[in-house]
């Protein structure tokens, strides 16, 4: 696998879409992390961070239902992940994603989710700015983290969605602005403890 | 009471039941009618999807705009033949058509040819309320996605 598809999130996956820019330049662009982290937190103290979610009801924000057992997720281009969301502390939410990588082993890309209670914002850093956003508590049907991503040595304005597609399964989009509309770079659809 | 109320209420019971399925009853396929889905492409485009019984062993599929606008040219068709246990899906407009064995499982996977060129299609079920459906083509040794998308439940 390139060093690109590595560095980019395998989701996030800039090399599905090479005319976005070169590929020479398309690692991700480092992003600074200075979210506070002071509570109040969205997080319940008491849970354990490995604690699995009730899937109904809908937690006050639904971020929290993406912590718990690994979610086995598949990109549009059908590269298989295993994402697993945890929380080490009250105001982070860790997702490591690990794609098998063959011979060469498996590669993981890593993402921080981080609270900050001033602004009552999440705030997204995705495999190293690749998607660097922010959003509101997840408290609908979507969750739209916006900010900008770095793909082809090129900047974007962009978004990343959640989608909840019922409670054991979700999609996240991945978009970037260019020309005046928004287009889906990479996607990904994930699930879990599906008994049928 | 006269004895032809039972009849009347047999009656209706059976005219508002809905079709059995004509194989084994963990087929999800059956799951997919009864209702309206919202699905939404792997492109962003947003579509009111349908599928209604056209009659016991046959699924239509319609679609039509958020708005409500139909899709008159996008039609589908499931057809279910309970002799050989399998799933035939057509284009009406485009002469294409797929097989595939009965919904039992997480993946159901059509596969046919259509011009000359081999053609999946693949649903992906997420339990009752979404699945997701991939379109696929085969070239150079290799299945392409040629589109796809994700669809939840509307009402039932």
């Amino acid at each position: 696998m390139s060093r690109r598809c590595l560095l980019g999130l395998a989701i996030v996956l800039a090399c599905a879409f090479p005319a976005l820019g070169s590929a020479a330049n398309d690692v991700p662009q480092p992003a600074a992390s200075s979210e506070p982290s002071a509570p109040p937190s969205p997080l319940p103290s008491s849970a354990p961070a490995s604690a699995s979610p009730a899937p109904t009801p809908v937690p006050v924000d639904r971020a929290l239902s993406l912590l718990g057992d690994p979610w086995a997720c598949e990109t549009d281009h059908h590269a298989a992940l295993v994402s697993a969301f945890s929380a080490p502390s009250e105001d982070r939410i860790d997702v490591r994603t690990t794609l098998a990588g063959g011979l060469a082993g498996n590669r993981h890309i890593d993402e921080a989710f981080v609270w900050d209670p001033v602004a009552a914002t999440w705030h997204a850093n995705v495999a190293g700015g690749a998607f660097v956003g922010s959003a509101p508590r997840w408290s609908g049907e979507v969750w739209i983290f916006t900010g900008t991503a770095a793909t082809g040595g090129h900047t974007y304005n962009g978004r990343m969605v959640f989608t909840a597609l019922g409670p054991n399964a979700f999609r996240r989009d991945f978009e970037v602005e260019r020309d005046g509309r928004r287009q889906i770079y990479s996607l990904e659809t994930c699930s879990r403890d599906l008994s049928d | 009471m006269s004895v032809a109320w039972p009849i009347f209420l047999a009656l209706l019971w059976l005219e508002q039941s809905p079709p059995a399925a004509p194989a084994d009853a963990v087929d999800k396929a059956f799951g997919l009618s009864g209702g309206s889905w919202t699905c939404t492409s792997f492109h962003g485009e947003q579509k009111i999807v349908s599928f209604e019984f056209s009659d016991p062993n046959a699924i239509v599929e319609s679609r039509a705009a958020p708005d409500g606008e139909d899709d008159a040219a996008y039609e589908r068709r499931f057809a279910f033949d309970a002799d050989k246990g399998t799933w035939l899906l057509s284009w009406p407009s485009g002469g294409w058509s797929l097989t595939a064995q009965p919904w039992t499982h997480a993946r159901w996977t059509f596969e046919g040819i259509a011009k000359a060129q081999r053609v999946r299609v693949t649903f992906t079920s997420f339990g009752q309320p979404a699945f997701r459906r991939d379109v696929e083509t085969y070239s150079a040794g290799r299945w392409i996605e040629r589109n796809g998308e994700t669809c939840k439940r509307l009402s039932q």
